[in-house]
C-alpha cells in the first residue's frame, strides 16, 4: 500500500443529516445520546396484512424549508432527502457557490435503490395510460444514479460523482471511494455519504424476504433491537447523510474548521450465506482497514456498528470485528445508531459517520436503547453493549457495516489532530 | 510508481455474439444485432427495434448457483465473467479468494424485476410477491451474484452510473489494484432490456425508428441494447510471471461530472473535455498521442454532435487525424455494459492493430473528422481511449496502452 | 390543489393527477378555460404559482423550462385533454398562446369523432 507519510490526508470539514429523529448533525447526536427513537407507525404508505408496521420514516418532511424556492417538482423524495443533507453539509464548510466552482467539489453517494418507488410509478403510469404518457421526469430518476446527478445539478457539484451501491454497506463504501480519490489527488473535496427513501415497493420486498421485525408472523412482536437476544429483524428506516471529505491541505488553505479525519478504511465480501464467510469478511474488512490506517487493534476506542436488529447479520458483525480486533473488544464501548434510526439502508453509512462526529465532539458515544440488562443476547461477544450513554476519550473509532448480502466495509475515523 | 494493469481476459455477451472472438469478428465484419423487439410486445410504441442478445442461453455458464435465483443481468455479467477467467485461463478455484474481486456497472439492475412486482401489483395480486424481489432486484446483487458463483471473497463494488459506469467499474478496478487491495479484479458492466428502458427512451424520444447512425447528418437516434461485458485486470507484473497473454494495459482513467442537466449533455461539451483531459493526464499522455478512440456514438442528434465538440476541444487538430468510431452503430446501446463492451474493443484494437467501423454511416456529421466509415481497417493503435456519457451527467474516460513485451 | 405525487401514494391503482382528469373534454370549452388549465399544466411543471404565468409567457426564454420539462408538459397536456398528439407537435410550441392554440386546433379537428363517440 501507499507510504503513510507521504499520502494526502483525508479530514471532514463539515457535515449534513437528515433523519427520522433529527434534521442535523448536532441534532442527531443529541437526540440519539438521549435514546430518541425515531420508529413509529408507518404513514407513507398503508402496511394492511403485512406484519410489520414501524419504520424510521421521517415525518413532517417539508422540503420547502430546507430548500427554498426552486423547482422541487422534477425531484423526487429520494433526490429531495439528498438535496436537504447536502445543503447543510455545503453551509457548514462555508461553501460559496464560487468555492465549490474553483475547487471542483463532487458527491460519492451510496445508495441501494436510489428511487424503487420512482422507478415503479414510471412503470405503472405506462403500463396503465400507455408508454406514450410515461413521465419523462419519472424516467430521468429512474437510474440509480440519479439523486447523485440532481445534487450535482442543484449545487453546481462538477467535481467528479459517483454511486455506489452495496446494500447496507453502501454508505461506508462511498466513504471508502471518496478518501481513495482525495488520497490519489484526483479530488480535492467531495461529498460522500448515502440516501434511502422509505417506499411500500422496498417496504413489501424487505418485509417477503424475512427481513423486518414482525416478518415472521407466528412470532408477534417486532423486536428491531441490536443484539437483542429476542431480536426478529430490523425495522426500515429512510434518511440521508453526507460528510464533506477534503484534502488536508486544500482544508488548511480554507482555514476551516476540522471535525475529524478518515484514517482508514477496508472492505471485503462473503461468497456464502454462512457464518464463517461473513464474520470473516468482517474481520479483514477491518484488518485492512487498520492496516491502512497504520493502527493497531488496541488503537481503537470505541465502535459504531450497523447491527440493526437483524438475526443473523448483527451476531456475524460482532463476530468479525471481534476476531480482527482480539479479547479487548468484549469490552469496547459500543453503539449501534439503527437501534433509533432502524435500517436505512444507503443512508445507514453516512449517518453512523455523522454521529461519531458528535461523539469526537464531546467524548459521548449513544448507547443502545432496549437492550438493558437482560437484553444482549449471550452469542453477542460485544459484551460492552448497553442502554446507557459512555462517556468517552473518543480518539480514534471504527465504523464497521455488513450489507444482508454479504459486503463488509470498516471505517476507522479520528479525532480531529489524532493522526495515526 | 504507480502499479501497471494489464488486461488479461475478455468476456463478452452481445446481440451479435458471444465470446470475444465472435464479438470481435462480428464487430469488424460489421455486424448488425437490430431486430424487432421480442421479449415485450412493442405494440403500443411509435417504435420497434432493439439490439436483444438472442441465440445466447446465459444460464449454461452458471454452475456453482442456480440460474433461477438471479436476475437476467446477473446470468449475463456470470457468463462474461466465467468466459473472461477462461480467456485469461485462469481457473477460479485456484485464485486466493481473499485477493480477488468484482467491481461492475449497470444502469438499471434488474428491472424486470419491478416490472413483475408491477404486474401483481396492478392485478391486484401483492401477495405473490415473495422473497425473491429482494433477493434478485438490487443491484448490487450483480457484483455479489458473480462473486458467489467464483468464490471471489475480495472488494466486491458495483457502481450504477448509468451508461458510463462500465468505465466506472473499470476505474475503480484500477484503483484497488494500484492501491495493492486485490491481485486479480473482474471489471465490467452488465445490463438486461426491459420494457422500463425501452418506455423511458421511447418516451424522450430517444429511440431511432429504422437506424442506429451515430455521427450521420441524418441520424434520428439511440437503439436500446442489452449485454455484459468483463475485463480480468491484474497488475502487469503478475501477469507476466505467470505469462498471461497481455491484450493491453490500462493506461488510466478521468471522470467528471456536468452538473448540468439530467438528460442531456452540457452544451459545450464542458464535462466530457474533463473527463478526456483527466484520462490523459493520468495516463501520461497527450491528445496527439491517442491513436483510436471508441465513441459514445448513441446516434442522438444532440450526443454526437456535444461528443465531436469535446473531442475537438481536447484534441484540436489532431482530432482529424484521430480516428472515432462507434460501435453502437452495430450492437446499440447495451447501457452499463456499453462502456465495458466498448473498453474491451479498445484492448483488442491495441493488441491486434485493427479498428471496427462506425456502420450506417452515409452523410457524415462533420468532414474532417474520421469516423471509420462503414469498414474495419487495420490500423497502429498504441493508445485506445473509450468514452462514455450518462444521464445525470456522469463522464468517464478510460485509455488502453499498447503492451511492449 | 398541489399533484404532489408523494401525497397519493396509497394501495391504490396508479391515476393520472386529478387535475387532469377532472376535465370535461367538450367541443364548446371556453379558449379561457382552456388557457388556464394549461397554465395549472405548467406551473405544476415548473414549481410555480399559475397566477405568476402571464397570458403572453413563453416557456424557453421567461419561464426558464428546460427540454425535460418541456417534454413533461406536452405529455400532461395530451392527457388532460386527450389529444393524442405527436411529440412533433408539442415541439413547435413554446408560448402559453401557442399551447392555447394548439390545445384549441386540435379539439375542433377531434369534434366530429368526439361527437361519434358520445352518439
Amino acid at each position: 500500500m501507499d507510504d503513510l507519510n507521504q499520502r494526502r490526508r483525508v479530514v471532514i470539514t463539515g457535515a449534513g443529516v437528515l433523519s427520522s429523529i433529527a434534521d442535523s448533525p448536532a441534532g442527531l447526536h443529541a437526540a440519539l445520546c438521549a435514546g430518541k427513537s425515531g420508529l413509529k407507525p408507518i404513514e407513507l404508505f398503508s402496511t394492511e396484512g403485512l406484519g410489520c408496521h414501524q419504520a424510521g420514516e421521517i415525518r413532517p418532511f417539508e422540503p420547502r424549508d430546507y430548500l427554498g424556492e426552486r423547482n422541487l417538482r422534477p425531484i423526487d423524495r429520494t433526490s429531495r432527502l439528498l438535496l436537504v443533507a447536502a445543503g447543510q453539509a455545503l453551509e457548514a464548510g462555508g461553501w460559496t457557490a464560487e468555492a465549490i466552482a474553483e475547487r471542483e467539489v463532487g458527491l460519492v453517494l451510496g445508495t441501494t435503490f436510489c428511487s424503487v418507488r420512482t422507478i415503479a410509478e414510471f412503470d405503472r403510469r405506462g403500463l396503465q395510460l400507455g408508454p406514450s404518457y410515461a413521465s419523462p421526469f419519472d424516467f430521468a430518476n429512474s437510474v440509480i444514479n440519479a439523486a447523485a446527478g440532481q445534487a450535482a445539478i442543484w449545487f453546481g457539484l462538477r467535481g467528479l460523482n459517483t454511486t455506489t451501491s452495496a446494500g447496507e454497506a453502501s454508505g461506508l463504501a462511498a466513504l471508502s471511494y471518496a478518501a481513495n480519490q482525495i488520497r490519489g489527488g484526483r479530488a480535492a473535496a467531495l461529498l460522500a455519504g448515502g440516501v434511502e427513501e422509505l417506499c411500500f415497493e422496498s417496504f413489501v420486498g424487505h418485509f417477503r424476504a424475512g427481513r423486518l421485525c414482525g416478518s415472521h408472523e407466528a412470532q408477534g412482536e417486532e423486536v428491531p433491537i441490536p443484539f437483542h437476544a429476542r431480536r426478529n429483524g430490523f425495522a426500515l428506516a429512510e434518511g440521508a447523510a453526507l460528510l464533506m471529505l477534503e484534502d488536508a491541505e486544500s482544508a488548511a488553505s480554507r482555514g476551516v474548521t476540522v471535525l475529524g479525519e478518515v484514517l482508514g478504511h477496508g472492505s471485503a465480501f462473503a461468497p456464502r450465506r454462512t457464518r464463517e464467510d461473513n464474520a470473516g469478511a468482517v474481520a479483514r474488512a477491518v484488518r485492512v482497514a487498520l492496516e491502512d490506517a497504520g493502527l493497531g487493534p488496541d488503537d481503537i476506542d470505541c465502535l459504531s456498528v450497523s447491527a440493526s436488529g437483524s438475526m443473523e447479520g448483527d451476531l456475524w458483525e460482532a463476530l468479525g470485528v471481534v476476531a480482527a480486533l482480539g479479547p479487548r473488544a468484549a469490552d469496547l464501548p459500543v453503539t449501534a445508531v439503527k437501534s433509533m434510526l432502524g435500517e436505512a439502508l444507503g443512508a445507514s453509512g453516512g449517518l453512523q459517520a455523522v454521529s461519531l462526529l458528535g461523539t469526537f465532539g464531546d467524548g459521548a458515544l449513544p448507547g443502545i436503547p432496549g437492550l438493558g440488562l437482560d437484553g444482549l443476547d449471550d452469542e453477542i461477544p460485544l459484551r460492552g453493549a448497553g442502554e446507557g450513554v459512555r462517556r468517552i476519550a473518543a480518539r480514534r473509532a471504527l465504523a464497521t457495516a455488513l450489507s444482508a448480502d454479504g459486503h463488509a466495509c470498516a471505517v476507522v475515523l479520528g479525532a480531529p489532530g489524532t493522526a495515526g | 510508481m504507480t502499479t501497471r494493469i494489464a488486461v488479461t481476459g475478455i468476456g463478452l455477451v452481445t446481440p451479435i455474439g458471444a465470446g470475444r472472438q465472435e464479438v470481435w469478428e462480428g464487430l469488424l465484419a460489421g455486424r448488425s444485432g437490430f431486430a424487432p423487439v421480442e421479449s415485450f410486445d412493442t405494440k403500443a410504441f411509435s417504435v420497434h427495434l432493439g439490439a436483444e442478445v438472442r441465440g445466447f442461453d446465459p444460464a449454461s455458464w452458471v454452475r456453482r448457483l442456480d440460474p433461477a435465483s438471479m436476475g437476467r443481468a446477473s446470468l449475463l455479467a456470470i457468463a462474461a465473467a466465467r468466459q473472461a477467467l477462461e480467456d485469461a485461463g485462469l481457473d477460479p478455484e485456484s485464485v486466493e479468494p481473499e485477493r480477488a474481486g468484482i467491481a461492475m456497472g449497470t444502469t438499471s439492475g434488474e428491472p424486470r424485476e419491478v416490472e413483475r412486482f408491477d404486474d401483481r401489483f396492478l392485478a391486484g395480486e401483492l401477495d405473490q410477491v415473495g422473497a425473491e424481489f429482494l433477493s434478485l432486484y438490487p443491484c448490487h446483487m450483480i457484483a455479489a451474484h458473480v462473486a458467489r458463483e467464483l468464490g471471489f471473497a475480495g472488494v466486491n463494488t458495483m457502481i450504477p452510473t448509468a451508461c458510463a459506469a462500465g468505465n466506472y467499474a473499470i476505474a475503480h478496478a484500477v484503483d484497488v489494484l494500484r492501491a495493492g487491495r486485490a491481485d486479480l479484479m473482474l471489471a465490467g458492466g452488465a445490463d438486461a432490456f426491459s420494457r422500463i428502458t425501452y418506455t423511458g427512451f421511447h418516451r424522450l424520444g430517444a429511440i431511432a425508428p429504422e437506424r442506429c447512425q451515430p455521427f450521420d447528418r441524418n441520424r434520428k437516434g439511440m437503439i436500446p441494447g442489452e449485454g455484459a461485458a468483463v475485463l480480468v485486470l491484474e497488475p502487469l507484473e503478475r501477469a507476466r510471471e505467470r505469462g498471461a497473454r497481455i491484450y493491453a494495459e490500462l493506461a488510466g482513467y478521468g471522470l467528471s461530472c456536468d452538473a448540468h442537466h439530467m438528460t442531456a449533455a452540457h452544451p459545450e461539451g464542458d464535462g466530457a473535455a474533463r473527463a478526456m483531459e483527466r484520462a490523459l493526464a493520468d495516463s501520461g499522455a497527450a491528445p496527439e498521442e491517442v491513436s483510436y478512440i471508441s465513441a459514445h456514438g448513441t446516434g442522438t442528434p444532440t450526443n454526437d454532435r456535444l461528443e465531436i465538440l469535446a473531442v475537438k476541444r481536447v484534441f484540436g487538430d489532431a482530432a482529424r487525424r484521430t480516428p472515432m468510431s462507434s460501435i453502437k452503430s452495430m450492437i446499440g446501446h447495451t447501457m452499463g455494459a456499453a462502456s465495458a463492451i466498448e473498453a474491451a474493443v479498445c484492448a483488442l484494437a491495441v493488441a491486434e492493430d485493427r479498428i471496427p467501423p462506425t456502420m450506417n454511416l452515409e452523410q457524415p456529421e462533420e468532414e474532417d473528422l474520421d469516423f471509420v466509415p462503414n469498414m474495419a481497417r487495420d490500423h497502429r493503435v498504441l493508445l485506445a481511449m473509450n468514452n462514455a456519457y450518462a444521464f445525470g451527467g456522469n463522464n468517464a474516460s478510460v485509455i488502453l496502452r499498447k503492451h511492449e513485451a | 390543489m398541489s399533484p404532489d405525487v408523494f401525497h397519493e401514494l396509497r394501495l391504490a391503482t396508479v391515476r393520472p393527477r386529478p387535475f387532469l382528469t377532472e376535465w370535461r373534454r367538450g367541443v364548446n370549452n371556453s379558449a379561457d378555460e382552456i388557457k388556464n388549465r394549461i397554465k395549472q399544466i405548467i406551473a405544476n411543471v415548473a414549481g410555480l404559482n399559475a397566477s405568476r404565468i402571464t397570458d403572453d409567457a413563453t416557456l424557453r426564454d421567461e419561464l426558464k423550462l428546460d427540454s425535460l420539462s418541456l417534454l413533461e408538459i406536452g405529455v400532461d397536456v395530451d392527457l388532460a385533454f386527450k389529444l393524442e398528439l405527436p411529440d412533433e407537435r408539442y415541439k413547435e410550441v413554446d408560448s402559453v398562446p401557442a399551447m392555447v392554440n394548439l390545445v384549441q386546433q386540435r379539439l375542433v379537428e377531434m369534434a366530429p369523432q368526439m361527437q361519434r363517440a358520445q352518439g
